[in-house]
């Protein structure tokens, strides 16, 4: 039986990477020619091109800076809301995170057109700002899910403990942030982050040229300078991802067999 | 004013002053932007939009029908991956890797990998596979969440009272999280509907759909107003999507009260 279920893993985690191993040999192609049938033969000139081709990095760091800020702004509305929620048990707090999250049910265009059309109309299309200020319909409801599971996960008896003593609201809040919530914190800013750089719809309608982004600078090498230089900067992104993601993963893995 | 009076007052302007800059936040990036759009869809229609409500019934059917049956696909490959984490721990934590790894992807990547890893297959079937593929890290998460919240006993008990694997994963897990399957098909579906990248550039823009339409009537044609039109098709096209959801959510609790 066991050597049935570890076939079958196999097969399917094979299946599932498949696609992300054809990009990544892509990546090494000798030539222009995008095709994996034909790539025999290894070639890193596509990274060395990757590298010393300052608009891809420009795009990323860019990308961050718009990201942290997007994700500091979402951290910054979230939290007294969802401390409000799990801590004074507040309706209001629980219907105002509600109605937070329900930007991740409206179609990604629908949002893109409006929001094009809002930053135009407040004068800050094609700015960084505008940017970071779109992507929090994306950021706000991933730091409200984040924030609100982690906080009903977490007991509050301290909280309890310290306003029994005497504490204000805001010390125990505090005191209670910091004992319990440092990791989740700096989690809910990566997670904002790391949304607002992958995020493509909303960055291609609300930015032009004058703001570098990932989204665009991706855009372009599909439609313009179409050269396997972009699947070397995808496997990079990739490589990158496992790095920073696998803490989490491996915090994540459920180690109990169901089968003992 | 006296102590408790002044309390509530305290209690209610603190909790004024929390959920405000909230509300705040999501009049600016959802409320308006949804009103704005509503506002352009009622102007006069330039020259060269002449779309028949038979012909947008179609394009909407066609679109949503695409995304159902990509979101379905995502949501079959998603489940059995799920299940499989319970059987295989060091499946789990690859997968658990690769869910979270491709979640935070660059679609446009992918677009880009897939238009020319299935450039020999035809249109329909390439967008398909490419939309399931890029479906696949939302569903996957949210149908692991349902079978993370499984309780392992009750499998280990069926086991050993004679029970296979496979028949536990299909009378006890998946019934366990009907109502997860059906959350995952519903937002996948949403989600997919405002693809645009994907039958543009894999699908080599022949296949049309209603994020192809927005995306060359704004970008191409210039027509605002017919985009916001479309959109406004789009979000009905939603809300049915979001009320068969909950009401088929409804008749699986009722059934279950039952």
């Amino acid at each position: 039986m066991k050597v049935i279920i570890r076939s079958i893993s196999l097969l399917m985690m094979a299946t599932l990477v498949a696609p992300l191993v054809c990009i990544a040999i892509l990546s090494l192609s000798p030539n222009e020619g995008m095709d994996i049938f034909t790539t025999y033969h290894g070639s890193m000139h596509w990274w060395r091109d990757l590298f010393h081709d300052h608009s891809w990095l420009a795009a990323l760091l860019n990308s961050a800076w718009i990201g942290l800020l997007s994700a500091l702004m979402a951290l910054c509305i979230t939290l007294p809301v969802a401390l409000l929620w799990r801590l004074e048990k507040s309706k209001a707090a629980r219907n105002a995170l509600l109605l937070a999250i329900i930007s991740l049910t409206i179609p990604p265009i629908v949002l893109a057109v409006g929001l094009y059309r809002t930053m135009a109309a407040i004068g800050m299309f094609d700015t960084a700002a505008g940017l970071a200020l779109s992507h929090l319909a994306f950021t706000v409801p991933v730091a409200s899910l984040v924030l609100s599971s982690r906080f009903i996960a977490t007991p509050i008896d301290l909280y309890l403990a310290a306003k029994t003593l005497g504490a204000g609201r805001f010390h125990s809040s505090f005191r209670w942030l910091m004992a319990t919530q440092r990791i989740t914190l700096f989690g809910c800013v990566g997670l904002c982050m790391l949304t607002s750089i992958s995020e493509v719809i909303v960055a291609i309608y609300v930015t032009d040229t004058r703001v570098p982004n990932i989204a665009r600078r991706a855009l372009t090498g599909i439609t313009q300078d179409i050269s396997p230089a972009g699947f070397a900067a995808m496997t990079a992104w990739l490589l990158v991802l496992t790095v920073c993601l696998l803490p989490l993963a491996l915090k994540m893995t459920n180690k109990r067999r169901i089968y003992e | 004013m006296g102590p408790v009076a002044s309390r509530t007052l305290r209690s209610g302007t603190l909790t004024r002053g929390a959920v405000f800059p909230l509300l705040a936040a999501t009049a600016g990036y959802l409320v308006m932007p949804l009103l704005i759009v509503f506002r352009t869809s009622l102007g006069a229609t330039p020259a060269g939009f002449e779309r028949g409500p038979a012909s947008l019934i179609g394009l909407a059917a066609y679109s949503v029908g695409l995304a159902l049956v990509s979101s379905l696909l995502a949501v079959a490959v998603s489940l059995t991956a799920s299940l499989l984490t319970t059987l295989d721990p060091r499946f789990s934590f690859c997968y658990r890797i690769w869910l979270l790894v491709l979640l935070f992807t660059n679609p446009i990547f992918l677009v880009f990998g897939f238009s020319v890893l299935f450039a020999r297959i035809p249109p329909l079937m390439a967008v398909i596979a490419a939309t399931s593929y890029i479906l696949l890290p939302l569903s996957g998460l949210i149908i692991q969440s349902g079978v993370d919240e499984f309780d392992p006993a009750q499998a280990r008990a069926a086991n050993s009272l004679g029970a296979s694997p496979l028949y536990v994963a299909v009378n006890h897990v998946i019934p366990s999280i009907r109502r997860v399957l059906l959350a995952a098909v519903c937002l996948s579906t949403v989600y997919a509907l405002g693809f645009f990248l994907v039958p543009a550039y894999v699908g080599l823009g022949r296949i049309v759909t209603l994020g192809t339409v927005i995306n060359s009537l704004a970008n191409s044609v210039g027509d605002w107003t017919a985009a916001s039109q479309m959109c406004i098709v789009t979000l009905v096209a939603q809300l049915v999507l979001v009320l068969a959801w909950l009401v088929g959510a409804r008749l699986g609790t009722r059934r279950e009260t039952a």
